[in-house]
């Protein structure tokens, strides 16, 4: 072999995507598919806002200014209208439920049904897009996610690589809407996965990563809310108010779960009446941005009220009343969105309340004070809703860039955390997580079989297979091994990349030697049936082998187990069940 | 350096006897269940599919466990075996035996081999027993 062959051959091998450097590249793509879902997924609601309202659609407060109460009371119910129409067509002709991504990649195998999904994508571009007060972000991950799903499972990964895939492109998502990248990943290994690992977290953060610099790179990088002054002086009495805000933030997060809860069990029962339920919601909210037009929208419009100090507490109070009603309606009549980003400014609004009730008593509090304290409210209160600490006070520090304000955001989140413990407070996406689906994801570690993990194996070749075709197999793809099955599927061995790839281009035994002559029966094998600790110490006591082949009981060969694969569910099961997750 | 051993053969009627007369020519280099489990081994791969490479040239060959070096058996025949079959005549029978952990000897071996093969061109049937040794031995080095 020349030299350059040897180079790229070995470069292959090094770089092979079956290996860990595979989870790094297919993050870097994820992290880019999901930006580019952002993207299209933004102009899609701009689109439809623009049909709407006929108003230029910078966003969806500025565009109900520009029009008539009528018109933005028509725009909302004619939008939840048709939502409610395309879920109904949805839930009516596709028997498979739509799996959300949370479900996939906490106890499940990484598999999200594609037109179920993105139907109620295009139901959920319907409802933003028409204004309703409700955020983008919930279904923008999740139709990235639906189709990072749909690549893994063509390019035939395994259970843990699709649910580390799906979970690279919802943290890439997020990364891409919030303009948040470790916020990004923080969100999706604290929230969906639960479980904080480097191993989990590196390729989460390179996908966020490269979502963010996708959007850097075609739209506006700065970020959603830059607010340089707010700062609150680090001292006693402001950690003592800053716990104070983070348990009140708290306790509202927690009627504002209950608040939620109830809505969606007394407002959506019959699917049948969704389209008629939307547009009365369409209705109702249309009605009040008739008078606040802040209520329509996620609630972006109200943040950056908030931090250039453009309410009053009259203003803000019903506000706040307000869009808690507008964001429960849309909810409970079961329009797909999500509560993200109006749970962020309700506790922004909550804070600044606080911080103006504060001023009232007689405190002495500036702008840069008032506005610290909109932040603080907005991280406690996110910290509850969403069980949340760590994503909380990233995604507020990184979407405002207040840096200054990170002492009194670390005692109001880790207040609200303890507070949300005691009251056992439910966070907002925990149904989601635990639907109906259940994978290995969601057993204890002791029941757990290598079964679970495997991956079909495409390098399988007949015993009589010619060398030419094996060095083909390996020269595509240098895979650690290629599998010598029968013809009935029974596996008789494996051929090893080392022992072959030096001899891959030579024409003298391109034709005179066989599958059989080079493999070897003695490589170890799994059977489907073992368990995930016996599993990972066959890997240990087999150093070399980068993977094993499953056989079954009756000699059948079954696929193959990757040890980054078996590792890392290891790492996660067992750390999960440390921790009873 | 494989332990290379070249021999004349006679006249066989088929390739099995020819392979038994090549396996008895290891006898007293190898101990005797090691031989039995090589005997098996080429049966089984002859079984599997033919060892008949080209101009003359077959090379029938087993892995088996436990072997300390590699073994190169050749023989030369001037009327030719099937190999199994009447349009598969070989002139030139090399039986390789290899450790079973050794695949890229084998592989090493039979490359050589096969080149060394098409280095003599046309019949090797005219070659003598102690020119093949030589030259295979110049060639497996």
């Amino acid at each position: 072999m020349n030299g350059f062959f040897k180079f790229l051959l070995f470069a292959r091998i090094r770089f092979s995507l079956a290996g860990r450097g595979g989870v790094y590249f297919y993050a870097v793509l994820a992290g880019m598919l999901s930006a580019a879902i952002a993207l299209a997924f933004q102009f899609a609601t701009r689109l439809i806002l623009e049909t709407l309202t006929g108003a230029d659609g910078a966003g969806t407060v500025s565009s109900f200014l520009q029009i008539p109460p009528w018109r933005r009371i028509f725009s909302l119910a004619a939008g939840g209208a048709a939502a409610g129409g395309i879920l109904l067509f949805a839930a009516k002709r596709i028997r498979k439920s739509p799996t959300p991504y949370m479900e996939a990649v906490s106890i499940g195998n990484g598999y999200i049904p594609v037109r179920a999904n993105l139907l109620r994508s295009a139901a959920a571009i319907v409802t933003i897009g028409s204004g309703a007060s409700i955020g983008r972000e919930g279904p923008l991950v999740q139709t990235a996610a639906v189709f990072a799903s749909m690549a893994g499972r063509r390019l035939n990964m395994s259970t843990p690589r699709l649910r580390l895939l799906v979970a690279c492109s919802a943290a890439g998502a997020m990364a891409a809407v919030f303009h948040a990248p470790m916020a990004g990943a923080l969100f999706v290994c604290e929230i969906v996965i639960g479980i904080m690992s480097m191993d989990m977290l590196a390729p989460l953060l390179v996908a966020s990563c490269a979502s963010y610099l996708t959007i850097c790179a075609v739209g506006n990088p700065s970020p959603l809310y830059e607010i340089s002054g707010a700062y609150l002086e680090i001292n006693a009495q402001t950690a003592l108010l800053s716990a104070l805000l983070g348990a009140a933030a708290s306790l509202l997060a927690n009627l504002w779960l209950a608040c939620l809860a109830k809505c969606r069990r007394l407002l959506n029962r019959r699917a049948e009446l969704l389209p008629l339920r939307l547009a009365v919601a369409g209705v109702a909210v249309g009605a009040i941005a008739a008078y606040y037009p802040e209520v329509a929208g996620n609630g972006a419009h109200i943040i950056r009220g908030l931090v250039s100090m453009n309410f009053s507490l009259g203003d803000v109070s019903a506000v706040l009343a307000l869009k808690i009603f507008s964001v429960a309606i849309f909810f409970g009549m079961g329009a797909v969105g999500g509560v993200l980003t109006p749970s962020l400014t309700i506790g922004g609004v909550f804070g600044f309340i606080f911080a103006q009730l504060l001023a009232l008593a007689g405190a002495p509090l500036g702008t840069e004070e008032i506005i610290g304290f909109s932040l603080l409210g907005m991280a406690a209160f996110f910290t509850t809703a969403a069980a949340a600490p760590l994503t909380s006070l990233m995604l507020v520090l990184e979407f405002t860039m207040a840096g200054r304000m990170i002492f009194p955001l670390i005692i109001g989140v880790l207040v609200s955390h303890a507070v949300s413990r005691l009251a056992r407070a439910k966070s907002m996406y925990a149904a989601e997580a635990a639907g109906g689906v259940k994978s290995a994801f969601n057993k204890p570690l002791k029941d757990v079989k290598v079964g679970d993990l495997f991956r079909k194996s495409d390098n399988t070749v007949a015993p009589t297979t010619l060398f030419r075709s094996v060095a083909k197999i390996f020269l595509k793809n240098p895979d650690f091994a290629v599998y010598v099955v029968s013809r009935s599927n029974r596996y008789l061995g494996g051929i090893l990349r080392g022992d072959v790839l030096a001899f891959a281009r030579s024409g003298a035994l391109s034709e005179n030697v066989i599958a059989d002559d080079i493999m070897r029966s003695d490589i170890p094998t799994l059977s489907p049936d073992t368990g995930i600790i016996d599993g990972v110490k066959a890997f240990s006591e087999n150093p070399a082998a980068e993977e094993m082949p499953m056989v079954e009981a009756d000699g059948k060969f079954y696929g193959i187990v990757n040890r980054g694969d078996i590792f890392m569910a290891f790492a996660e099961i067992s750390a999960r069940s440390k921790f009873g997750g | 350096m494989p332990f290379i051993k070249a021999i004349r053969l006679g006249d066989f009627p088929g390739q099995a006897e020819c392979l038994e007369y090549m396996l008895g020519a290891l006898a007293p280099d190898m101990p005797a269940e090691t031989l039995s489990d090589l005997k098996e081994a080429v049966y089984l791969r002859e079984d599997t599919a033919s060892t008949y490479l080209e101009d003359g040239l077959a090379v029938p060959h087993g892995r088996i466990s436990g072997l300390g070096a590699e073994y190169v058996v050749a023989g030369i025949s001037s009327g030719g075996v099937d190999w199994p079959t009447e349009d598969c005549r070989a002139n030139l029978v090399i039986l390789v035996a290899v450790d079973r952990s050794r695949v890229a000897a084998y592989l090493s071996i039979l490359q050589k081999i096969i080149k060394w093969r098409k280095s003599l061109g046309g019949s090797a049937a005219g070659i003598s027993p102690e020119e093949m040794a030589r030259g295979l031995e110049l060639a497996l080095n």
